[in-house]
């Protein structure tokens, strides 16, 4: 098996894929932090800069890389680099940003080429600190946002999670994996 | 002086016209380029790079790489930029920087002639611009499933596969989800008013703000359980009033979402709604939110099944290899928050929607990478 399989998280500065992919990862998360130096600063004192780096091991020769983008938009000329060979998306959003919309929109759009073949998961965070707009709501905007792209799953799974409770950031990793292929877990 | 590469452990690259933030992009791909190992220098490092990656988008563009090679035309030289330079004598990869082509690119360069062509004339060994392969998915047009027989693309099962349920129609129970508890929640659901609901004795069971997608429960799991399985429970619905709910009373809160999802699980109770035939397709027009719903047997599955496509109840025990319980349960829940479109002359709105023609289809997942992904499975849900 090749052993550049991977897993992208992204999403938008602070919603806490560096948090979700140290629930995950066998070995402590190399991450680019540093110091923000923009608007970054109103929502969190350090970001990340390039990018965060964790690892599951299946074996001993058998790795799953755990990527995480970094939020900022202008960064986005480094997220192709990573998607080659990637399993699949996972896309956080935080509903406590002022336009959600305009993130889910971004973020599909930035990865339009990537998702297209493989499947990508949605995870919703901070609910607990502002509940609007719901799951419902981001559902129905789905159909606009995607109207340009070619989704491999073009109803993703959209789910509230919170990146610190590991049961969420896990659900969301199996609904990528059964996203690939529902037959799998018929070996469980 | 150009370091030979077949003689050194590590390749020496050196940067130059890139920010802290693209070198450390180049410094996480060679880490993860395990064939051979890559090194990005660091500003200051006087050892000599085999390779120098050049940005030629900067202020100072060309001029850079026609400098380096002017000082030490013996030095391997790589372009990047957003644009084709087709002009160039240098390689460039064109950015979005991929893997695929960035390590070839590498490799190609090292193999060739230090001394790479001159504005007179290539060699042969030049390499010459690449371009970033983006893989555009077939845009062939998939067999159209027959409505009452789509088959979702589902691999064949690999080693050690459960065995296939034994599905009998004739055995098959449904139950009526209009009726009952489950009945009066999904009118209240479809009203969006607030209600009380309480037993032959007045006392309050539940108190439903739709609105809110808030419940109160005043009793406890196994006495809603036994109601939701009694299809004529003396239950009674009502406007709530501000006694409903005593100060003292033990009461717990949950999403309404949250106890349409259980009572649709509990409701059926290993049935098939009547609303649904076993050879009939239903699909799930959104995945429910099942990490703030209880995980019912092969939810995540279930779910990704029939959203990918739509399938009968029977296809699916055939293809998931689930048992009939879990999967009636399911559609009981999932229909109890409105997720399922099936056909039914009643609601023609609800209808089953045709797969789009240029959606892609799913690839048929080879055994080896079917085999990974279980384990992978397996290995997270054992965390």
């Amino acid at each position: 098996m090749r052993e550049d399989n991977k897993i992208i998280f992204t999403g938008p500065v602070g919603v806490g894929k560096t948090t979700a992919i140290s629930a995950l990862s066998d070995i402590p998360i190399i991450s680019t932090d540093a110091q923000a130096s923009d608007m970054t600063l109103n929502r969190k004192g350090h970001t990340t800069v390039a990018m965060d780096y964790g690892v599951l091991k299946l074996d001993e020769s058998t790795k799953i890389h755990l990527y995480g983008t970094p939020g900022q938009e202008r960064f986005d000329f480094m997220w192709d680099i990573l998607t080659t060979g990637g399993l699949g998306l996972i896309l956080m959003l935080d509903n406590t940003r002022p336009n959600p919309k305009k993130d889910l929109h971004f973020f599909l759009h930035a990865f339009k080429e990537f998702i297209a073949d493989v499947p990508v998961v949605i995870g919703v965070s901070k609910t607990d600190v502002q509940a609007q707009p719901q799951i419902a709501a981001y559902v129905n905007m789905l159909p606009e946002v995607t109207a340009d792209l070619r989704m491999l799953n073009p109803i993703p799974p959209i789910f509230e999670v919170d990146g610190r409770n590991k049961d969420d950031v896990k659900n969301l990793v199996m609904a990528l994996l059964y996203s690939i292929d529902p037959g799998i877990g018929d070996q469980l | 002086m150009t370091k030979n590469p077949s003689n050194s452990d590590s390749i020496l690259v050196r940067s130059i016209g890139m920010d802290a933030r693209k070198e450390a992009v180049f410094r996480m791909a060679f880490k993860m380029f395990t064939r051979r190992h890559y090194q990005l220098l660091d500003l200051g490092d006087t050892q000599a790079s085999a390779v120098t990656i050049i940005d030629v988008d900067g202020a100072e563009g060309m001029a850079i790489a026609h400098r380096l090679h002017g000082e030490q035309p013996e030095q391997r030289i790589l372009l990047t930029s957003v644009s084709p330079q087709a002009d160039s004598m240098f390689p460039v990869l064109q950015k979005p920087i991929r893997m695929e082509t960035l390590f070839p690119a590498l490799e190609l360069l090292l193999n060739s002639s230090p001394a790479l062509g001159k504005p007179a004339g290539r060699s042969s060994a030049t390499v010459m611009p690449i371009r970033p392969e983006v893989a555009i998915p077939a845009l062939s047009t998939p067999p159209a499933p027959s409505p009452a027989a789509a088959t979702p693309s589902v691999s064949k099962p690999g080693v050690a596969p459960r065995p296939a349920p034994l599905l009998r129609p004739e055995e098959i129970r449904h139950f009526n989800p209009q009726a009952g508890l489950l009945g009066l929640l999904q009118v209240i659901r479809r009203d969006q008013s607030s209600a009380i609901i309480v037993d032959s004795q007045q006392q309050v069971i539940l108190r439903l703000d739709p609105m809110a997608d808030q419940a109160i429960l005043l009793s406890d799991d196994e006495h809603l359980k036994s109601l939701a399985r009694e299809e004529y429970p003396r239950l009674q619905m009502r406007a709530p009033n501000n006694t409903d709910v005593p100060a003292h009373a033990s009461t717990r809160r949950l999403t309404l979402q949250s106890l349409l999802w259980q009572m649709g699980a509990w409701t059926a109770d290993g049935r098939l709604s009547q609303n649904l035939q076993i050879h009939a397709p239903v699909q799930l027009k959104q995945w429910p939110n099942l990490t703030r719903l209880t995980m019912l047997p092969d939810a995540l599955r279930l779910a990704a099944f029939l959203a990918r496509s739509p399938a009968s109840p029977a296809l699916t025990v055939k293809m998931l290899r689930v048992e009939p319980h879990d999967l009636f349960n399911f559609l009981a829940a999932a229909d109890s928050l409105g997720l399922l479109r099936y056909n039914t002359a009643e609601n023609p709105d609800n209808r089953i929607q045709p797969v789009a023609p240029n959606a892609p289809m799913p690839a048929e997942i080879p055994a080896a990478k079917r085999s990974f992904l279980g384990r992978l499975l397996a290995r997270i849900a054992g965390l």
